[in-house]
């Protein structure tokens, strides 16, 4: 019976004459724009919604903020009150270390990887500041690339800007089991109390796992050699971008100390 | 393929018609993903949901699909099934799509699809079209988390993120056992999947070629 109705339909419209097939393909290419479209309109605002709650989530995970246990509920509303909570400035640096004048809501928007496509001059380099009791700690972002794809994360220092707080990386496309171990809670604990090597250029050395560690080094992922490297190569890239913010606030560190060094004594 | 016995379609995937063991299809992705069980898994379902979903709306159009441009036409279905599940998970639940997103380009150039589409979604009807597509994509799925188990037991002594292997009984705890680092890398994988052709071809003879 269906090839009957088959040979019908074929003898009124030849499907593989030109005219149909182009008629055909283009028919087909709208249909498909227009769904795509639809779809891609209609899913965004959650899609955007997931993107903010993750990227308060990794800030937070930098300051140690994030208890997975009471994220497990509700996780949106969860990140957003603990982020209210602890991450009580934001401010965006230029590569001098000068502090520009951009509201709260377009720094939480800005992306290291948009900013490092502009000139030197015009970046804007994001700075997050989070409040635990009388501690300050200073966020920053990081932007780089693995063997696949980018590789970004936050770094959290400690009040002297030379102890590192905490880490979060993330990747676009790793390879799962090797490259992309850089996002496991494993690796990422070790950057913790590390401290910045002044005089060597490389802030951080993540070598071979099996030697021994100092407080400038970590241990790399075995078979994720160059997204190893590139976890230190974007270290280095980023740290010395920030370099002008760094050093503004070591400087200013130190005053404040000579400062209350001056009063004990005084006193 | 002329007899469409509804359980015979089901069954071949699983065994004398397997993607990966007898048509040898897909294994770049089997290579690429088996790492850990939990992508392996992701995979296999996310394979199954497409290729079902292709063959199914591919043989709707298989009167209809003018043959100078069908593969394209096909090529154009697996894409837009692969990007409105992907759209769909990220808005939805975006864990798992943050873990999908490295294979949805792997989805797309997986052979299985297409093979699928030529092969059976073209001749057939809609419903045995779709069985047809969701039981290659398990077939697939199996075979990736068979592998996925011994790279993931092998390679880092564990099981969809568990720790299987005691912790006392390594090196490093002054134990005697250390992870295989060579079963984690792609060749390894070739070789996994090479055992499972040969035992698959001891068990069912109808397969080794005389």
């Amino acid at each position: 019976m269906e090839n009957n109705s088959d040979i019908k339909k074929r003898k009124k419209i030849n499907i593989n004459g030109s005219a149909y097939t182009v008629i055909y393909s283009v028919v087909i290419v709208v249909v498909v724009a227009v769904l795509l479209t639809i779809a891609s309109t209609a899913l965004k605002p959650a899609q955007k919604l997931n993107q903010e709650i993750e990227k308060k989530e990794n800030i937070l995970k930098t300051v140690g903020k994030v208890d997975k246990e009471k994220a497990k509920d509700n996780k949106a509303r969860y990140i957003t009150e603990e982020y209210k909570k602890y991450i009580t400035e934001s401010f965006a640096v230029d590569i001098n270390g000068n502090i520009l004048d951009i509201t709260d809501s377009i720094v939480f928007t800005l992306e290291l990887k948009r900013e490092l496509a502009k000139p030197e001059a015009e970046r804007c380099l994001p700075v997050f500041i989070c409040k635990d009791g009388e501690k300050l700690r200073y966020v920053l972002q990081l932007h780089g690339k693995g063997l696949w794809g980018q590789i970004w994360g936050y770094i959290a220092f400690e009040n002297d800007m030379n102890t590192i707080a905490g880490v979060v990386f993330d990747h676009e496309s790793e390879t799962p089991g090797l490259g992309a171990e850089i996002t496991l809670d494993v690796f990422q604990k070790q950057f913790e109390g590390k401290q910045i090597d002044e005089e060597t250029s490389l802030p951080i050395i993540i070598q071979k796992p099996g030697g021994s560690l100092n407080s400038h080094t970590v241990d790399g992922i075995s078979g994720g050699t160059i997204t190893s490297r590139g976890v230190q190569q974007m270290f280095a890239d980023n740290l010395k971008l920030y370099k002008g913010f760094i050093d503004r606030m070591k400087s200013e560190n130190k005053n404040n100390s000579i400062e209350t060094n001056d009063k004990n004594q005084e006193l | 393929m002329s007899s469409n016995n509804g359980l015979k379609v089901f069954t071949t995937p699983f065994n004398s018609g397997n993607p990966v063991t007898v048509l040898v299809l897909g294994i770049c992705s089997a290579l690429a993903v088996t790492v850990k069980l939990q992508p392996a898994f992701v995979m296999a379902i996310s394979v199954t949901i497409v290729t079902g979903f292709s063959n199914l709306i591919i043989s709707f159009l298989r009167n209809t699909i003018p043959n100078s441009i069908r593969i394209i036409v096909q090529l154009l279905v697996i894409a837009t099934l692969v990007i409105l599940v992907n759209e769909v998970l990220k808005a939805y639940v975006y864990d798992v799509s943050k873990q999908l997103s490295v294979y949805v380009g792997l989805i797309i150039t997986n052979c299985i699809l297409m093979g699928r589409l030529e092969a059976f979604a073209l001749a057939n009807k809609p419903i045995p079209s779709f069985v047809d597509g969701i039981a290659n994509g398990m077939g697939y799925g199996i075979i990736l988390i068979i592998v996925a188990f011994f790279r993931e037991l092998l390679g880092s002594g564990t099981l969809f993120g568990i720790t299987i292997i005691p912790e006392n009984w390594y090196v490093a705890n002054g134990g005697f056992y250390l992870n295989n680092g060579l079963i984690i890398l792609p060749p390894m994988a070739l070789i996994i999947v090479g055992c499972i052709i040969w035992v698959h071809r001891s068990i069912n003879k109808d397969l080794q070629e005389k």
